[in-house]
């Protein structure tokens, strides 16, 4: 099995954060996610990292984990460094060499806007790293269910994702199967032009294609056999339901938004 | 009591092109009359194209018969408000394990059926639980269904149908991708189900040594009932057997070619211990 | 063509959180010419020891030697290594994907810029091996049976005019009868072709039906080899890891016991005929 097949990011552990409902650690990042567009103070600032540090340790997630959702956006926040630095307007100079010049104002201005993207990613990864794909998508199905009365389909979408979390592995598994075979029939993926390699796709596409049909249909007839229906409402093993520790992370959400507003003009 | 009542059924599969026109039509199964007896173990043999899958999906109404009636637990299958009450009572095994675990958690896998009823939350997670404990799975209920074996998955799509509490379990090639070990387990499941909690089992099999488990073969061939009957009495007309292209166990095969060169003994012995009996005691004879 | 393999150890994953042991000190030798089983259930490493024996694996320790040559010596090769080794995977079916059978069959040899009147030799020469008449020439291969399928997969690699043909459960999920016509053709195969031939299986009685060697694999490991007899013989070890002998061994093993002294060595139900009917005739 490859490490790539682990489909999401959830980090398997004990933690509150792990056992919150999912819909309180939706609500939870996406306040944080919006919040953190308002700090503006140092105090806010620090308020928000200390508050997702205390998230970080009480999710029992490695800091290594966490830490490795950032070398994605690193291009990112060095590319807007420099153009901030260097191009930002300002007045008070810090440093200055012929046509660089690097202004306070422009290092306030990419430190703060590194700081939002780094909080960003950390606190989205929060969520990810302590919540199972399946109860995201039990989460999702939840916000969804609003919009079925305008005809958006929430029991079906949350299903095509449940599918589609279970099959991603199998197919990325049988693409392995299926371009190691072909190889062992003498095809050769490594080397020609662009043409050639698109051309020798095609032996692994057209069976992929193929077989997904086929298993699309044995589920199909799978789903059937097990009264599967669309016509009705689904029951669920586990109803999404708030314990105590969902009310007081409710609570802790609030303090947190509340106490970024008032922080932000000290 | 009957369970499973196949009257005079046909059913025909129909090829057509893209204007409707029909280019092909083959008759799976003809003029059909069976009936299983409530707590049976029937183990159903044919090559392919014989009829047995097309069987299958007609005792679970997957299907409805072209003519003639079918009825599972007094539910006549061709009635539309029937469906879900047949699916319900008579649950299915396919052949792939892949191709038929919907989620990717196990208990939320057998969980499936259950949801699909409408039943309870606590319902479900009792059912669920007691389930996953018959098939020997409990210790998997949190785990992802990828990383298991063939065999261990199998056994999960018969927790998935347990979960429904049917009377019927129609298995259709439940064992064809699974190595020894695999194949051992779920039949061993297979026959404590029925066993245990008197679940009717239609087994569908390839395998010579399976069928032998059970109560009953029938033997399938151009959509007809071609034999029917115990294990020693289906698999003791080798010849017959082998016109059907099918096989027999060894010992089986061993017991006919043993008769036929003049040795007396008698026919439709299955298993080694028999054997070792029967010539023992010849040998003592002689 | 022989095969032989010193010290081989195999990881998944090698260096990370999920690292498995694959394969553990694997040392075995093939001669040419020879029809050799390969016997173990799912997961005991069996699969992934032959997509060493065409570079498709490269072993993290231990080397592969095809008549003496190290086949990772040199990484420009395996191209043509893999020509010479033809490897049926499990459910060859699987792979096929041109319209006709014709041309599927010819797929690999596209990469060999042979003349074409060669290839067609080759194809059609593979085609008749596996047994499929001209009437499938122009056949999709989807159009085909399950058996039938298999067939024209294997001729796709019997094209390829291999050295050694190396069978991944050629019999898995077929019936009886396609199970039977596909045993036979590769038996008639081996001989007629005079090429190594590896069959990898969990069915002991398709072994028992073809080969002259077995290996036995177990977590990783090569836990016994030798002739097939001696093998069956340990039936005890076999089913302490899953898999058993022939129903037929089981009878001659509780005969002897019994005192029925009928001879040693007896694995298929044609040898036990005899060998009880010499008893008894006595």
């Amino acid at each position: 099995m490859n490490e790539r097949l682990i489909i999401g990011q959830y980090y398997p552990a004990n933690s509150v954060l792990h056992r919150l409902d999912p819909r309180v650690k939706f609500i939870g990042s996406f306040a944080y996610i919006t919040m953190i567009f308002f700090a503006e103070s140092l105090l806010s600032w620090f308020f928000a990292a200390v508050y997702l540090f205390a998230m970080v340790i009480i999710s029992k997630v490695p800091v290594r984990l966490m830490l490795k959702g950032l070398k994605s956006i690193l291009f990112i926040l060095i590319f807007t460094c420099i153009l901030n630095i260097f191009f930002a307007p300002g007045e008070t100079v810090v440093f200055e060499f012929y046509f660089i010049k690097i202004t306070l104002e422009g290092l306030l201005l990419f430190a703060k806007m590194a700081a939002r993207l780094v909080l960003l990613i950390i606190s989205s990864s929060i969520l990810t790293l302590t919540t199972t794909p399946l109860a995201l998508t039990d989460a999702l199905e939840f916000f969804l269910r609003p919009f079925a009365k305008i005809g958006l389909p929430a029991q079906e979408i949350a299903m095509m994702m449940t599918i589609a979390l279970r099959f991603i592995p199998t197919l990325m598994e049988e693409t392995e199967k299926i371009m190691k075979a072909q190889k062992a029939r003498g095809a050769d993926f490594e080397t020609g032009g662009l043409v050639r390699r698109a051309k020798a796709l095609v032996p692994i596409l057209v069976p992929l294609f193929i077989s997904s049909f086929k298993r699309a249909e044995d589920l199909a007839m799978a789903m059937e056999a097990r009264c599967y229906r669309t016509d009705i409402k689904r029951s669920k093993m586990k109803e999404l339901k708030f314990q105590r520790a969902d009310y007081s992370a409710l609570v802790c959400v609030t303090g947190f938004i509340a106490g970024l507003i008032i922080f932000r003009y000290f | 009591m009957e369970i499973i009542k196949f009257e005079n059924v046909s059913y025909e599969y129909i090829r057509t092109d893209e204007q409707q026109r029909i280019t092909q039509r083959f008759e799976a199964i003809k003029q059909l009359n069976l009936s299983i007896e409530k707590g049976e173990f029937v183990a159903v043999l044919g090559h392919n194209g014989s009829g047995k899958s097309t069987l299958a999906k007609l005792i679970n109404a997957l299907i409805q018969p072209k003519s003639g009636t079918v009825t599972v637990n007094g539910f006549d299958t061709s009635v539309e408000e029937n469906i879900y009450k047949v699916r319900k009572s008579a649950g299915m095994v396919f052949q792939n394990p892949d191709n038929q675990i919907i989620a990717s958690v196990v208990g939320e896998d057998v969980a499936f059926g259950p949801e699909n009823l409408g039943i309870k939350s606590a319902e479900i997670l009792r059912r669920v639980r007691e389930a996953l404990e018959s098939v020997g799975m409990l210790k998997y209920f949190d785990y992802s269904p990828h990383n298991l074996s063939g065999g261990q998955k199998q056994r999960i799509a018969i927790a998935g149908v347990l979960a429904m509490e049917p009377d019927i379990i129609v298995l259709d090639e439940p064992t064809a991708m699974l190595d020894p070990l695999g194949r051992r387990d779920v039949l061993k499941t297979v026959m404590k189900l029925n066993a245990e909690k008197n679940i009717t089992s239609v087994l569908i099999t390839h395998f010579m040594d399976e069928a032998a488990l059970a109560q009953r073969i029938i033997v399938m061939e151009g959509g007809k009932i071609a034999m029917d009957g115990k294990p020693a009495e289906v698999f003791s007309q080798v010849e017959k057997m082998r016109e059907l292209r099918l096989d027999v166990p060894q010992i089986t095969e061993l017991n006919y070619m043993l008769k036929k060169s003049g040795v007396n003994m008698p026919l439709g012995i299955l298993t080694v211990k028999e054997m070792t009996d029967e010539l023992c005691r010849l040998k003592l004879r002689a | 063509m022989s095969i032989e393999v010193k010290g081989l150890n195999f990881f998944y994953n090698k260096g990370q959180v999920f690292e498995k042991k694959a394969l553990d000190d694997i040392n075995m030798f093939i001669a040419d010419g020879e029809f050799v089983g390969i016997i173990g259930h799912t997961g005991s490493g069996k699969s992934t020891l032959i997509q060493h024996f065409n570079a498709l694996l490269t072993p993290d320790s231990g080397a592969v030697y095809l008549n003496g040559n190290d086949i990772n010596a040199d990484k420009t090769k395996h191209a043509e290594i893999r020509r010479k080794i033809g490897l049926v995977f499990q459910y060859p079916e699987h792979q096929l994907f041109e319209i006709s059978v014709y041309k599927d069959v010819a797929f690999g040899l596209q990469f060999l810029n042979l003349p074409p009147q060669d290839v067609d030799r080759r194809v059609r020469g593979a085609l008749k091996v596996v047994g499929l008449s001209e009437d499938y020439f122009e056949k999709s291969p989807f159009e085909l049976s399950g058996g039938e399928k298999r067939r024209a997969a294997i001729a796709g690699v019997l094209a390829m005019e291999p050295e050694i043909l190396i069978l991944d459960e050629p019999t898995a999920g077929l019936d009886p009868k396609g199970r039977d016509e596909i045993l036979e053709q590769i038996k008639i195969l081996g001989e007629e072709l005079k090429i190594t031939v590896v069959l990898v299986s969990h069915s002991m009685e398709d072994v028992a039906r073809l080969v002259d060697k077995v290996f036995v694999m177990a977590d990783s490991k090569i836990v016994l080899h030798g002739s097939v007899g001696e093998v069956f013989a340990n039936s005890e070890l076999l089913e302490s890891i899953g898999l058993a002998a022939p129903q037929i061994t089981y009878l001659m093993k509780e005969l002897s016991q019994r005192g029925f002294s009928a001879k040693g060595g007896v694995y298929t139900v044609n040898d036990a005929f005899r060998a009880i009917k010499d008893v008894l005739d006595e």
